[in-house]
């Protein structure tokens, strides 16, 4: 049996009073795709920050390629070198040229030479047809362009697992197409990947695994086929209906 | 009447350049001393300030004592007038008798007085520059394994500064000017003095009109960079909203 990159069991995560995530278990297995859906407000974005340690879980265990991470020893910024995120608003630096945004991480975390981390970065940027904004500042680039370039500032630190945070909910629709054929192109690679969508036919298009999450609590899991095409629970029934059909975005 | 009074050529010119039968020290040579006691003064506030201001912006609970300290540092030299702080120092300090407190010149205690003021103000401004980039910001250094100490380093200081550029000078600017209250204290001539001693000579103001226009020289021009940086960041800010 392969030891799974990711592995929730019970986790909790309260903000003062407020539950957000209420005893949630999943597992992410090399080469799985797992989309996580549901309302704004079910907990998503907290349960991926959860993940890389962002956020610090209130209960539960998380392990990662079977290495618990529940005790205070282990540092963040450690297991953060080994699972990129990716946020929803981009959080490129506006002071740095997309070219050291890239860098900056394996030069100042792992440590790599300039020589190294840009040749690297470049290659990447090559390969996802970025290489002319290399010099260029973020705010000179797209929304769609500066997704692209956050998703590679994450690759840059060879991640083992990749969190996206609703990366196309900032988009315009006319550039979403782009920054999801590129997570397409990841998840063809084999790029486990734990990540938080609207886009429902995108989902069905790249996912392993549907989780969908209610008030911080999993509802429903399962392969696409199931979960999106025949939910079992009526709950997951209301949500697609309501996506699906008030929404006319397709991944 | 009041332009004889105030700006009288005659004695204005005598004022800048001095008057040998007079034994008066020109003023524009007076004048460098300000300037050296407050370019020397500068980089030491800008210095001195960031560390308080780092301190009291951590939140870990084992810096709660310094930062305790710090804050009323910073209450205490924003509160009181700086007047009162050179009178302090200069009048105070040598009949203290501790061997190295007691024993500088006047030059050390000037810039004890300012940068012991200034320091104040300007961590304040490290601070507001620190806390105004986003916190997005911190989670995307934190996300691509940056430690606390790399984070602040290369992602939140390097853009707290161009935020504080503008209000930097500023406070620059204020500091200059202040040189003048270090001469009531310090006895030695630098403009005010130089200023005084020639009014009382000639009976006449325009040396003071002369001491203004020595500060304008150098506030204005600053000023104006003060307000076209602004003005570039605006800019910028507004340019890079999305992000």
């Amino acid at each position: 049996m392969t030891v799974p990159v990711l592995q929730l069991r019970d986790l909790t995560k309260s903000f003062g009073d407020k539950v957000v995530l209420d005893g949630v278990s999943l597992t992410v297995q090399p080469h799985e795709v797992v989309c996580l859906i549901g309302a704004s407000g079910s907990g998503k974005s907290t349960l991926l920050r959860c993940c890389n340690l962002l956020e610090p879980a209130s209960g539960g265990t998380i392990s990662l390629f079977g290495v618990d991470l529940a005790g205070d020893e282990v540092r963040g910024e450690l297991v953060r070198r080994e699972v990129g995120i990716v946020f929803q608003s981009f959080n490129l630096f506006p002071h740095r040229s997309v070219l050291d945004n890239i860098t900056m991480g394996p030069r100042r975390a792992l440590g790599a030479s300039k020589q190294a981390a840009e040749a690297k970065a470049l290659q990447l940027l090559e390969r996802f047809a970025l290489a002319e904004k290399a010099h260029d500042y973020p705010d000179r680039l797209s929304g769609g362009q500066q997704q692209r370039v956050a998703i590679i500032r994450a690759l840059a630190m060879d991640p083992r697992l990749l969190l996206l945070d609703e990366i196309t909910s900032a988009l315009d629709p006319a550039l979403v197409a782009e920054v999801l054929d590129l997570v397409r192109e990841l998840a063809a690679t084999g790029m486990p990947m734990l990540l938080a969508t609207h886009e429902i036919e995108f989902a069905r298009d790249v996912a392993t695994t549907i989780v969908f999450l209610e008030a911080g609590r999993i509802v429903e899991c399962g392969p696409p086929s199931e979960v999106l095409t025949h939910p079992k629970d009526e709950r997951t029934a209301t949500f697609l209906r309501r996506y699906l059909d008030g929404d006319v975005r397709s991944g | 009447m009041f332009a004889h009074t105030f700006l009288n050529p005659h004695y204005m010119k005598i004022a800048l350049l001095g008057d040998p039968s007079h034994n008066i020290t020109p003023m524009w040579q007076a004048f460098l001393k300000n300037v050296l006691l407050c370019v020397v003064a500068e980089p030491l506030v800008l210095l001195v300030a960031l560390p308080i201001a780092l301190l009291r912006n951590a939140k870990s609970p084992i810096l709660a004592g310094p930062r305790f300290v710090l804050t009323a540092y910073v209450d205490f030299a924003r509160g009181v007038p700086l007047i009162l702080i050179v009178l302090s120092v200069y009048f105070g300090f040598p009949i203290l008798d501790i061997p190295f407190v007691s024993s500088r010149t006047w030059f050390q205690y000037g810039l004890f007085c300012l940068v012991f003021c200034y320091a104040a103000y300007v961590s304040e401004v490290y601070r507001a520059g620190v806390q105004s980039v986003p916190f997005s910001q911190t989670l995307a250094g934190r996300a691509i394994g940056l430690s606390e100490f790399q984070l602040l380093r290369h992602v939140t200081i390097p853009q707290a500064l161009r935020i504080v550029v503008a209000p930097l000078i500023n406070d620059f600017v204020s500091l200059q000017k202040d040189t003048a209250i270090i001469g009531i204290g310090a006895g030695v001539i630098e403009l005010l003095k130089a200023a005084q001693i020639n009014q009382g000579v000639f009976f006449n103001d325009s040396s003071y009109a002369v001491a203004g226009l020595l500060f304008l020289s150098i506030c204005v021009p600053l000023t104006r960079v003060a307000d076209r940086l602004q003005a570039k960041d605006m800019r910028a800010r507004l340019a890079g909203s999305q992000s």
